[in-house]
C-alpha cells in the first residue's frame, strides 16, 4: 500500500510529461511547417517586402569634375544636393492633418504652405517631387523633421534622393568656352566636349535601416567614380578684365559681336578668351544659341567659329613670306601708285588717297597700304603666296580643342583667278578665324614656331603635353617682322592711339569690309587689332576682333583702345616691366 | 509495469559514490637496452627506428586530451566566446550605423566645401574687388597714367633717399580712419547704386597725414572736391612742405587745395580734363625731377615732389608738373 500513492504520482507525472512533450512536439511541428511555408512558398514576397522596408538602394551620382583656371580658381563646380520626394499615399494614410506636415516642410523647400499641402496630398499618385537641388544641410533638416517635440524624427512618406547641381560661380566669364550642363550631361562647350571625362560614373549604396529608420549597415555594391577635374590655361583675373573691356566695347560700339584672345606666345597657352555678347551660365536662356537683337548668339564662341576676312592684319603674313623667301627686306622700297587696276575693272586703293610714293616694306605695314601689300604679294607670286598662307596654318583647324572650331575658307593657288593676287595679299577674299590669326602672330612673336594653341592645362591632374610646334619662319624674319610692326604703334602708324608710353609694343590693325551680295559693304566693317608686348621678347599676344561696330570702324580706333586697356592691365599683372625704345631698341 | 519499475529504479536514491580507485601507475618499462650493433660499412644508411617512442606517446596523450576536452574550463571559455560573438555583432551593427552617419556627414561636408569654393571663386572676381577698392579711394591706374620717371644723377638720388622719412603714427592712423570712413560711405553709395560703374557722383573728403618732407614739417589738411562721370571715390592726403590735394575723378575732375608748409606756402588749383591740364602752383622754384600725375581717371595722386637739388620743399621747393584730373600741388 505504501507504494500505491507514489505510483499514482508517477503516473500523473508521466501523463503530464507526456502531454507536455506532445504539446511541444505539436508546437514544434507547427513551427517547422510555418517556417517551411515562409521560407519556401512566401520566400520571394517576404524578401521583397523586407527589402523595401529595410533596404535602401541609393544611386550615388558621380560628382562631376571641376573646371578651374590655371591657379585653381573655380569656373565650374558641382554641389551635392538632394531631391525631396513625397509619397502622397503614405502622407494621407499616416497623418490625419497633412497641413501640419505642410507647415513644417514649406519653409525648408522654399514653397508656400498652400502649395506644399497641394503637392503632398496630391490624389492618384504615389510620387511627387517636392523640391530639387536642395542643399545637403537643408536636406538633413528635412529628413529629421519632427512634427511634435515628442514624435520620432522623420516624416513618413518623405524621401530624399542624392543629386548634384552644376554651379558657375564666375557667372558669364568664359561662358562660351565652358558651355553648360543639361539634363543628360554636357550641353555645350567644354562641358559637352569633355563630358565623359567630367562626368565620372555613378555608384550604388545599399543601406539597411532599422525600425526607426537609422542605418545599421551600409554596403557599396558599386563604387562611385568622380569625374576628373580640368585645369585650364586661363588666368581668371585677366579673363575678368578682358570680359570687362569687351563689355565696354559692346556698350560703346554696339557691334554684332566681339571677341578677344590673349595668349602667351612662348607656350601658345591661351590666357584669356572672351566673347561679347555673353551669357550667364547660371541662368542660360532658351535662346542662347540664337541671334537676338541682331547680335551673334550669346553662346557662340566667336574666337573659333567666326570666319571673317582679316583685312590688314593679314599683311604681316604676306610680308613674312616675302621676307623668308628673300624677295624683300624691311627696307626694300616699292613705288606705290594711287591705285591698282585689277582684271575685271576692280580697283585697289588705299584708305587714304595719295599720289605715287616710295614706301618701304616697313612703311607699307606701318601705314597699312593695300597697294603696297599687293606689290609685295605680286613679287611673291601666287604659288609662293599660297604656300605661305598654308604654312601659317590658315585653312586648317588649329586643334585648340574648342567646340565648333571652323577652319576658314582659303583658296588654293590652283583656284586663284586673275584678280586674286590683287586682294588676297591685304587680307581680302579669304576667311580666317580669330584663333588662326592669333596662332600665326604667336609664331611671329615666339621667333617663328607655329604651335597649336592650348587651353587645357591638365585633366585629372595629368599635365597635357606641350606641342612641339614646327618652325615656319626663321627667327631673323620673325624679329624683322616684329620690328616693322612696332612702327604701327608710332605716331605715323595706324594704331598710335593703342600705344602705352614706356612699353615696347608691336601690332597690326585690321579694317576689313564685309562681303555682301557679291561685293563688299561700304558700311559694315570688321575691326581688329593684334599686338604683342614687349616687342623685343613678346610675352603676351592680344587679339581683339569687333564685328560691325557702329559709329567708328577703323581697327585702330575700335579694337586698338581695347587692346591698349587689356595690355595696360596685363603688363603689371604678369610682371612685364616697361621698356622704352631707348632701352629696348628695335 | 516494466517501465514503471524502471522509472522507480531510476528514481531510487543513487548509491553513494565510491571513490574510484585510481590504479597504480604502471611502472615504466625498463628501457630495453639495445644491443650494441656494429656499424655497417654504409654510412648513408639511416639507423632503424625503434617502435618504443610512438607507444609511449599513445600512452601519455589520451588522458591529457581527455582532461582537456572533458574539462570544465570549456564552460567559461565557451561563454566568453559567446559573449564576444554577440559583442562583436553589436559592434558591427554600431559601426554600420556610424558608417551611415559618416557618409551623411561626408556628403554634408562635400556640399559645404563646394559651396565655399564657389564663394571663393565668386569673391575673387577682380571686378568686384576693384569696385570695393573704389570705395576706399583706390583705383587701378590707366595705362596712360603711368609715366616713366627719368633717373637723376647720384647726388639727386642720395638727396631723394635722404628725404624719405616715416610718417608719424598718430596722424597717419587718424588720416587712415577718416579715409576708411569716407571709403565706406562711398562703398555704401556704390552698393546703393547697384554697383553702378557709370554714374555721376560728387563727394568730398578730408584727411590729413604726416608729411614726409624734410624738416619734420607736418602737412596740412587737404580737401578735394570732385565731380565725376565715372565711379568715384575720394581720399585725401596731405603733402610735405606745401600741400597736395588728392582728387580722384573719372573722366573729368577738379581739385583745389591750399596749405602751408613749415617754411613755405603753397596754394594750388588744378583742373583736369580727360586729356589733362597742367596744374598751376603759386610755389616757386625749379622743377624737381619727380613728378606724379593723376590722369584722366584721377589716379596716383597725393604724392609729393621733392627737389633733389635742394633736398627740401621749403618755399623755394619744387613745382610739380601735373596733368590729368586732379589738382595737385607741390
Amino acid at each position: 500500500m505504501s507504494t500505491s500513492a507514489p505510483r499514482r504520482t508517477v503516473d500523473t507525472i508521466d501523463r503530464r510529461v507526456g502531454l507536455m512533450f506532445g504539446v511541444f512536439l505539436v508546437l514544434l511541428l507547427i513551427g517547422v511547417l510555418r517556417a517551411g511555408y515562409l521560407g519556401t512558398i512566401r520566400s520571394a514576397a517576404l524578401r521583397q517586402a523586407a527589402d523595401s522596408q529595410q533596404v535602401r538602394n541609393i544611386i550615388v551620382p558621380a560628382v562631376r569634375g571641376e573646371v578651374t583656371d590655371r591657379n585653381g580658381v573655380v569656373y565650374a563646380i558641382s554641389e551635392p544636393t538632394d531631391a525631396i520626394d513625397v509619397d502622397p499615399y503614405l502622407i494621407n494614410k499616416t497623418y490625419s492633418d497633412p497641413q501640419v506636415v505642410a507647415n513644417k516642410l514649406a519653409p525648408l523647400v522654399g514653397l508656400s504652405a498652400a502649395k506644399t499641402l497641394q503637392l503632398i496630398t496630391k490624389q492618384g499618385t504615389g510620387y511627387v517631387q517636392l523640391a530639387a537641388n536642395v542643399p545637403a544641410a537643408t536636406d538633413t533638416k528635412i529628413m529629421k523633421l519632427q512634427l511634435t517635440p515628442t514624435s520620432a524624427p522623420g516624416i513618413n512618406g518623405i524621401t530624399d534622393e542624392p543629386t548634384e547641381r552644376r554651379v558657375y560661380p564666375r557667372g558669364n566669364e568664359l561662358a562660351q568656352v565652358l558651355g553648360w550642363v543639361g539634363s543628360t550631361g554636357g550641353a555645350d562647350g567644354l562641358e559637352y566636349q569633355f563630358n565623359k571625362v567630367l562626368a565620372g560614373s555613378s555608384g550604388v549604396r545599399r543601406t539597411v535601416i532599422d525600425a526607426q529608420g537609422k542605418p545599421i549597415s551600409v554596403q557599396t555594391p558599386k563604387t562611385m567614380v568622380p569625374g576628373s577635374n580640368i585645369r585650364l590655361t586661363i588666368s581668371a583675373p585677366l579673363q575678368s578684365e578682358v570680359e570687362s573691356v569687351l563689355a565696354g566695347v559692346g556698350a560703346q560700339y554696339k557691334p554684332v559681336g566681339a571677341t578677344a584672345i590673349v595668349t602667351d606666345p612662348r607656350t601658345d597657352e591661351i590666357l584669356a578668351l572672351a566673347n561679347w555678347p555673353s551669357v550667364n551660365l547660371d541662368r542660360v536662356p532658351g535662346n542662347a544659341l540664337q541671334s537676338v537683337g541682331g547680335h551673334l548668339p550669346a553662346a557662340e564662341d566667336q574666337a573659333v567659329d567666326l570666319s571673317y576676312e582679316p583685312g590688314s592684319t593679314f599683311k604681316a603674313i604676306t610680308a613674312a613670306g616675302a621676307l623668308q623667301d628673300g624677295l624683300v627686306t624691311p627696307n626694300t622700297e616699292f613705288t606705290v601708285p594711287p591705285y591698282l587696276e585689277a582684271p575685271g575693272g576692280y580697283k585697289v586703293s588705299d584708305a587714304e588717297q595719295h599720289g605715287y610714293e616710295q614706301l618701304s616694306v616697313s612703311q607699307i605695314l606701318q601705314i597699312s597700304s593695300n597697294i603696297g601689300a599687293d606689290l609685295i604679294g605680286q613679287r611673291l607670286q601666287a604659288q609662293r603666296f599660297g604656300y605661305w598662307v598654308n604654312r601659317f596654318g590658315f585653312g586648317r583647324y588649329t586643334g585648340v580643342g574648342l567646340q565648333g572650331e571652323q577652319r576658314g575658307i582659303i583658296l588654293q593657288p590652283s583656284g586663284y583667278t586673275g584678280s586674286s593676287m590683287y586682294n588676297l595679299p591685304f587680307g581680302q577674299g579669304e576667311s580666317v578665324t580669330p584663333i588662326q590669326m592669333v596662332q600665326a602672330y604667336d609664331a611671329i612673336a615666339n621667333g617663328g614656331i607655329l604651335r597649336t594653341p592650348q587651353i587645357i592645362d591638365s585633366i585629372g591632374g595629368r599635365h597635357k603635353r606641350e606641342p612641339k610646334g614646327k618652325r615656319i619662319i626663321s627667327s631673323q624674319v620673325a624679329y624683322e617682322l616684329r620690328s616693322m610692326l612696332r612702327n604701327v604703334l608710332t605716331d605715323q602708324g595706324t594704331a598710335s592711339g593703342a600705344a602705352i608710353p614706356g612699353y615696347d609694343m608691336a601690332g597690326k590693325t585690321g579694317t576689313a569690309q564685309i562681303a555682301d551680295k557679291g561685293g563688299y559693304s561700304k558700311t559694315q566693317f570688321m575691326s581688329s587689332f593684334i599686338g604683342m608686348v614687349p616687342a623685343s621678347n613678346p610675352k603676351l599676344v592680344v587679339s581683339v576682333v569687333v564685328d560691325q561696330p557702329q559709329g567708328a570702324y577703323y581697327g585702330g580706333s575700335v579694337a586698338g583702345p581695347a587692346f591698349q586697356k587689356i595690355v595696360g592691365w596685363a603688363v603689371p599683372h604678369f610682371g612685364i616691366n616697361p621698356c622704352p625704345a631707348a632701352v629696348c631698341p628695335a | 509495469m516494466a517501465a514503471a519499475a524502471a522509472l522507480q529504479e531510476t528514481l531510487a536514491p543513487a548509491p553513494a559514490r565510491v571513490r574510484r580507485e585510481v590504479p597504480a601507475p604502471v611502472p615504466a618499462r625498463p628501457r630495453r637496452e639495445a644491443p650494441a650493433r656494429a656499424r655497417t660499412a654504409n654510412p648513408r644508411r639511416t639507423p632503424q627506428r625503434t617502435d618504443h617512442a610512438p607507444r609511449l606517446a599513445l600512452r601519455l596523450r589520451p588522458p591529457r586530451l581527455d582532461r582537456i576536452v572533458r574539462g570544465r574550463a570549456w564552460i567559461p571559455v565557451l561563454g566568453a566566446m559567446l559573449v564576444a560573438i554577440v559583442g562583436l555583432r553589436v559592434v558591427v551593427l554600431k559601426l554600420g550605423a556610424s558608417v551611415g552617419n559618416q557618409i551623411q556627414q561626408a556628403t554634408l561636408l562635400e556640399s559645404s566645401n563646394a559651396t565655399l569654393r564657389t564663394q571663393i571663386s565668386a569673391l575673387s572676381d577682380n571686378q568686384r574687388i576693384e569696385t570695393l577698392a573704389h570705395g576706399y579711394g583706390m583705383h587701378v591706374p590707366s595705362p596712360l597714367d603711368i609715366h616713366i620717371v627719368r633717373s637723376a644723377t647720384g647726388t639727386h638720388l642720395a638727396a631723394a633717399i635722404h628725404n624719405i622719412s616715416a610718417p608719424a603714427r598718430s596722424s597717419f592712423l587718424t588720416g587712415l580712419v577718416s579715409e576708411q570712413q569716407a571709403g565706406e560711405q562711398t562703398t555704401a553709395k556704390i552698393a546703393a547704386a547697384n554697383g553702378a560703374s557709370v554714374g555721376a557722383t560728387t563727394s568730398t573728403a578730408t584727411g590729413s597725414t604726416q608729411s614726409t618732407a624734410t624738416g619734420s614739417t607736418q602737412g596740412t589738411t587737404a580737401a578735394s572736391t570732385q565731380s565725376s562721370t565715372g565711379p568715384t571715390s575720394t581720399g585725401a592726403l596731405s603733402s610735405s612742405g606745401g600741400t597736395s590735394a588728392v582728387s580722384t575723378a573719372g573722366q573729368t575732375g577738379t581739385g583745389a587745395a591750399t596749405g602751408t608748409g613749415s617754411t613755405g606756402t603753397g596754394a594750388s588749383t588744378g583742373t583736369g580734363a580727360s586729356a589733362g591740364t597742367p596744374s598751376t602752383s603759386s610755389a616757386t622754384g625749379t622743377p624737381g625731377y619727380s613728378t606724379t600725375d593723376a590722369g584722366s581717371t584721377g589716379l596716383n595722386t597725393g604724392v609729393t615732389n621733392t627737389d633733389p637739388a635742394t633736398g627740401t620743399q621749403q618755399g623755394t621747393g619744387s613745382t610739380a608738373a601735373t596733368t590729368g584730373g586732379s589738382g595737385l600741388a607741390g
